[in-house]
Order: structure tokens, then sequence, then C-alpha cells
């Protein structure tokens, strides 16, 4: 009766009268893959290069794979380009170490103490999703505009993904492994590191993940607005007067960098995947 | 392993040999708060009395919901009865406690842990021996519930069965008083539950240590049990106390012997008024 129904309106069609293509996956092998990957970026930076040559990309205000290789050199003969990664990797070392160290340990009493959970719990939820570039202001009036203030900034931007990440890790503990570990007289401290902590592990790594491309970008904001230091000053002064190859030189170092440390990152989270099924 | 702890388990049974209980469950009772306010608390034991005898394996069966994990939970020590009192060797219980250890239905596996260290959890946590010492018994509860060879494995890399066995060797190991069991089996295939029970028959012989084993399977309670306690609906009370009087070791053959298949029976009418009502009311519908 039903299925009279909802058919009434459509017209009784056979299902094999009209050729239907089934759903398939498509497998591929890993060499096919990266051939794929690299032919992708073979094709755009050559296809950027030729209407660079072509004309048809401006020559004051764009670029191309070639004029940023040649703002490479003018950078490295002004001694400008090492001193500026160096500057960049110190402030993202120390900013993303912090992250992770507060965001661990915040992250870790939130998750553990019910009670400060549900007092702080508002304020970081607040704190995530305000706008916080919007405190910069605030942060030179308060901290000035050295290494230090770029340091905060880094912070503000880059710790609320591992706070959060780690709370919920701890808080999502399996509930039969408490009982397990209760039956055998496990105290709170017990609980927390043979239960709790290795349990929040994968989330943690997830969360080291968000915090590493946030730290990254907390870096860039901060030599910005800050003092216009590092490889993100650079990128920031090259454009500003026009020189878009030097400009763009930054912008592939960066690239670089959040690829590398990703890659990084994916070696370190194999070693915990031993128990992962 | 298994001669040593059948000397300690000949003394504790010697010393207790007096009174002959050695657990007793005394008017348990158990409600729960209804979870919205306002709405009937929910009464799953009313007023249980047990007993178990020293190194005596007592099998606990009952329709699902008639309060059997329940009670296994207070003996445990991991839910607090609403009224009762509880004694193991003479002494109260109040809480967890060294004395016993639990089989949970779910192996409960700590994942990031291997086979081994899975084993080991409990005496660690006890922080009594060396670590070479907790080795050496590790070792051999693994060989007893014939896990060699996979010590190094993680859980998610052996079956259900074998997690079940690591399940048992993680409470045998800690060398408890008293063995809770609550529905270990339950949840695996009916070849590799079938192979299990047989072990854990042979290893109650062997190690004779008191026990109370859950479940819902009634062929399984007699052929494990020296004793089946049947349990009511809830709120659960005991119906029915009924000895096995088969000679341990118990071979599968057992389940084919009249008595065997006349308590099964007996159990099964007792234990099935209540759903012949529902298959009633249906019919009438």
């Amino acid at each position: 009766m039903s299925a009279q129904r909802a058919f009434a309106g459509r017209k009784p069609r056979a299902l094999l009268q009209r050729k239907r293509r089934v759903a398939e996956t498509t497998v591929l092998r890993g060499r096919t893959r990266v051939a794929l990957g690299v032919a992708g970026v073979v094709v755009v930076l050559g296809a950027w290069e030729a209407s660079y040559r072509l004309g048809l990309v401006s020559r004051v205000t764009g670029s191309s794979p070639s004029q940023i290789g040649v703002g490479a050199r003018v950078l490295v003969q002004h001694h400008l380009l090492f001193s500026a990664i160096w500057s960049s990797t110190k402030l993202f070392l120390i900013g993303f170490s912090l992250c992770v160290g507060i965001g661990l340990v915040v992250g870790l009493v939130l998750g553990w103490y019910r009670r400060l959970h549900a007092v702080f719990d508002p304020w970081v939820t607040m704190l995530y999703a305000a706008p916080r570039l919007a405190l910069i202001p605030l942060v030179v009036v308060w901290v000035g505009i050295g290494v230090e203030a770029q340091v905060v900034i880094v912070v503000l931007v880059g710790v609320f993904p591992m706070i959060i990440n780690t709370m919920a890790g701890v808080m999502a503990m399996d509930r039969t492994h408490f009982r397990v570990a209760r039956s055998y007289l496990a105290t709170n401290r017990d609980v927390l590191l043979t239960v709790a902590l290795p349990g929040a592990l994968p989330f943690i790594i997830s969360g080291i993940r968000q915090t590493l491309v946030l730290s990254l970008t907390g870096v860039v904001v901060a030599e910005y607005f800050l003092g216009e230091t590092g490889v993100g000053g650079l990128i920031f002064k090259s454009g500003q007067v026009l020189e878009t190859g030097q400009a763009f030189v930054g912008v592939a170092i960066f690239c670089f960098a959040a690829v590398l440390l990703t890659i990084a990152l994916g070696l370190v989270e194999k070693r915990f995947d031993k128990w992962r099924g | 392993m298994a001669r040593v702890v059948v000397e300690k388990l000949g003394q504790v049974r010697q010393s207790a040999a007096a009174p002959a209980v050695f657990l007793a469950v005394e008017g348990l009772s158990m409600t729960f708060e209804s979870p919205r306010s306002g709405g009937d608390p929910l009464t799953v034991l009313d007023g249980l009395d047990l007993t178990v005898a020293p190194g005596e394996f007592v099998t606990i069966i009952g329709p699902s919901g008639c309060g059997k994990t329940t009670l296994l939970d207070c003996v445990a020590g991991l839910s607090t009865p609403t009224a009762g009192r509880m004694y193991l060797d003479g002494i109260e219980l109040r809480g967890p406690g060294p004395d016993r250890a639990v089989v949970f239905q779910q192996a409960s596996l700590l994942p990031w842990r291997t086979v081994a260290r899975n084993v080991a959890y409990g005496l660690e946590l006890r922080r009594e021996l060396r670590r070479s010492e907790i080795a050496e018994r590790v070792g051999k509860a693994i060989e007893l519930v014939g896990l060699k060879g996979f010590e190094h494995h993680y859980p998610h890399q052996i079956s259900g069965g074998m997690q079940q066995r690591v399940n048992l060797a993680r409470a045998l190991v800690v060398e408890p008083k008293l063995v809770l069991m609550d529905e270990p089996f339950g949840a695996l295939d009916a070849l590799t539950r079938e192979m299990l029970q047989d072990e854990l028959a042979a290893l109650a012989r062997s190690v004779q240590r008191a026990t109370l084993f859950v479940t819902h399977d009634i062929e399984e309670a007699v052929f494990l049990g020296d004793r089946v306690v049947a349990m009511s609906r809830a709120p659960g009370r005991i119906i029915a106390n009924i000895e096995v009087p088969f000679e341990r070791p118990r071979s599968r053959d057992v389940g084919d012997l009249p008595e065997f298949k006349t308590i099964v029976r007996d159990l099964r009418r007792l234990l099935r008024p209540a759903t012949a009502d529902v298959d009633a009311t249906t019919k009438e519908d």
C-alpha cells in the first residue's frame, strides 16, 4: 500500500531498461598517486611561468616562478634571507612549544577536574570562537612590539586547538577502562597516567597538528604587525615596494615549512599507530 | 603457577573450613534513582542473600535485567549497594579490594598495552612486586591461558576469544581469593565459547578458586558451576539453588547425561514463565 503510494507520482520503469552505472571506487597505486601530484605542481607552475612570459600577468604587480628564483638570489646576496628564516624559526619554535606546553597542561587540568571545566569551559569556548587578532592592539599596549609581543600573538592564535583537543581527549576516557583500573585499586593519579592520558593521545596529536598550522599563521601575523621581522616581515616589506618576486620567496618558504612540519608530525604519529587498529 | 596456587588455596580452605562460608552476601538491595527527576526509582536487587563456600564455583543465571551484573558489581566494590552487607572470609567488603578480581564482560583491554602489559596491569597498580617478579608471574599466567607467543601483540591484533583469555589472565595473575566473572564469553562465537568453557572448567579444577560466574546461558551455567543460582526478574531474588553433582574434570560429554539435561530443563522452566507470558500476549494481538 505505502509502496504503491511512494511510486504513484513516477512512471514505472523497468530497472534494466536503461543502462545504469553502478558506483565503483577508484584505486590508485602509490607511484601513480605521487606522479599525478608532481604533475599537478609542474603543470600549474608551468602555466604560471608561461602566462607571465606571454604578458597575461602584470610585470609590475605579478610574478612568476623564475622571478621568484631571481628574488631569492637577490635576497641571499644581500644577506637578508637566512637571517629572516632564522628569526622566524626562532619565533615559531618558541611560540609553538609554548602553545603545546600550555595547551597540554590547561587541557589536562580542565579535562580532569570537572568543576574547573564547568567554570572555565565558557571562557575557552568564547575565546576560541572570538576573532583573537582583534586583541593585537591591546597586546601592543601591554607587551610592546618586541619579540615577547610576537610570542604572545603566536600563542594567542595557536593555543586553543591544543587546549580543546587535550581536554576532549581526557574527558573521553573509556568508562570500561576506568572500571578495570578501579577494580585493581587504581588511584586518581594511576587512572590519569595509565588510562586517561594514553587514551587522549590521538586527540592530543590532532591538537598538535592544528596548533602547528595555526602557530605558523601566528608567526606571519606577528611579523606583519609587530616590527616587520623575519620571513613575514620580508613578505610585507617586499610587497610594499612591489618586489613581488621577493615577497613570493617568503610565501614559498612558509609553504615549504608547513609541508615539512606536517611530514615530521606524520612520522611521530606513526610511532603511536602500533596500537591503533 | 597452578601448583603453587593449589597449595595456597588449600591453606585458605583449611582455615575457612570451620564456617564453610567464604563469601556471604546478606540482604543486598540496590535501587537506582531514575535519571529523570520525578521518575520512579528502579529497584534491581531486593534483599538478596547468597553464600559461596571456599573454592566453590557458583554460576548465577537469570533473565537479562535481573540484576546479576549489579550483584557482581557490588561484590567487586565497583557499585555501592543501597542496603546490605557482604563478607569475604569474615571481613566486611567495602569498595574494591586486592582479594577480588573481575573478568569483565567486554575484554576491556587497554589498547596501547601489549598482551603482556595488559596482564601485568593489576600487578603494576599494586606496586607490591618487583619488575622481574611481575614479569615472571605474567609469563606463567599467559602460558596458563594458552597465549604463549602472543605476549607482544596489541589487543587489536588478536581475536575476540584471545582478548577474553587476556582478560582472564589479568584477573588470575593477581591471585585473588575470589574471581568475579561477568558473562565473559557472552560476546564470543559458539565454537570459541565452548573452547573457553572447556578450558575454564579445567582451570577451575586445577586452581579451585572461589568464583562467581554470571551468565544468561543455562547450559554454560550448569557445565561450569558446582552450584547454579537462579535469579528472578527484577527486583532480583534467588529463586533456586541447584547443586551440580558431576565430578571434575568435566568433559563436553557431561552435556549428554540425562541428569545434566534434567537440570537444564528444570532451570529453563523456572526461568521461562515471563517469556511465555510475552508470547501469549503477542499471539492475542
